[in-house]
């Protein structure tokens, strides 16, 4: 009987266990439970730290651009400003109280935003309609105009963007006086 | 022979035969290659992240330094409206006139007849291109529209392995506030 014990493997050592030798005992359930646990302890934060790391080189690469294009939006805004004062109108015109969609070379009246993608088209530049050879981004541009009072604009500009199934925005906001 | 017997006898203390320490072997090399594996992921991931990094650093102070001397200096008859430039001339009140271009993947501020790398030798700008509008002069009279500058990156890290750089592509705009020929008129 013994010998039947010795003799047999490893894997066949559990009913060996439960019908003759009391003695040549595998691992029970609770020891193999408590290993697998250790195991899994050690093995958790080590995934969590790959996929975690993962994240941060798009989610800095993606903060970066938002800033950039959530900054074009303001200048744009105040580039108009500044042109109403050099061809003699008050600094709010076509400013009107809204959300806009708009790109670097924009100039009134500005389009509604319609909460589109950007696209970036030849010489890697962002817009807003699609062009030849241009891609999708995963951004979206919302700049909003608010008038505070007859002297004051408030100006926010959010970038919007979706990171690994998690929504993102980035909002910058300005205010413009007509102080000319 | 003694050993054998006990060992025939005392069933309850001989060792791992060796079957059992080839599989024990066996799954704790598998385990180990696991671990092993999801390690070099999160060193190659690391790379990335710092290589992002200094992208990062690089970039947002190329952006800055420009974005401060644009906002307060003339540019005059650089219109681009397709971005197709890549040399930036501005001449600003203090450091006189600046350019902006790129060598090497490098950028490169030449100010006072002395040409500056401004980025690390790590980041590699694959393009810098500038969008400009309003910027037509005479001597007297602007084009009544204020100067715009649009800024076109493309960096990513320079890396050993290509699945290590991540490519960012930035762009921002800014104006200047030197309004002086436009309310001149």
């Amino acid at each position: 009987m013994n010998n039947q014990c010795n003799n047999r493997g490893f894997i066949r050592q559990n009913r060996a266990h439960k019908n003759m030798c009391f003695d040549s005992n595998g691992f029970t359930l609770v020891e193999a439970l408590v290993a697998l646990t250790i195991l899994s302890v050690a093995i958790v934060p080590a995934y969590a730290l790959s996929t975690s790391s993962v994240g941060i080189a798009y989610s800095i690469r993606n903060n970066v651009i938002a800033a950039g294009l959530a900054q074009e939006g303001i200048e744009v805004i105040r580039a108009t400003r500044d042109s109403n004062w050099f061809v003699g109108s008050a600094f709010d015109t076509d400013l009107a109280d809204g959300d806009y969609e708009l790109q670097w070379d924009s100039i009134p009246p500005f389009s509604i935003y319609q909460d589109r993608f950007l696209y970036r088209g030849i010489q890697g530049k962002y817009r807003i309609n699609p062009g030849s050879s241009s891609v999708q981004t995963i951004y979206k541009r919302k700049v909003s105009i608010q008038k505070i009072s007859s002297v004051e604009l408030m100006i926010t500009s959010e970038i919007l963007w979706t990171e690994r199934n998690r929504s993102r925005s980035f909002k910058v906001e300005s205010h413009l006086f007509d102080w000319k | 022979m003694r050993l054998f017997n006990s060992h025939k006898l005392k069933n309850d203390q001989h060792g791992f035969s060796l079957i059992e320490v080839l599989i024990s072997v066996f799954v704790f090399s598998m385990i180990v290659i696991a671990i092993g594996g999801i390690f070099t992921q999160i060193l190659a991931l690391q790379r990335r992240g710092a290589g992002a990094q200094k992208v990062q650093e690089n970039t947002l102070f190329a952006l800055e330094l420009m974005a401060r001397e644009i906002r307060v200096s003339k540019i005059d008859n650089q219109d681009a409206p397709l971005c197709d430039r890549t040399t930036l001339t501005i001449v600003h009140p203090v450091n006189g006139t600046v350019i902006y271009s790129t060598s090497g993947g490098l950028i490169q501020r030449q100010a006072g007849g002395t040409v500056t790398t401004i980025t690390s030798a790590d980041v590699n700008f694959s393009r810098l291109n500038f969008c400009v509008l309003g910027t037509t002069v005479t001597a007297t009279v602007g084009d009544q529209k204020q100067a715009r500058v649009g800024i076109i990156m493309q960096a990513s890290s320079r890396a050993t392995r290509p699945e290590d750089t991540l490519v960012f592509d930035l762009e921002t705009t800014v104006i200047s506030r030197d309004n002086a020929i436009e309310f001149s008129n």
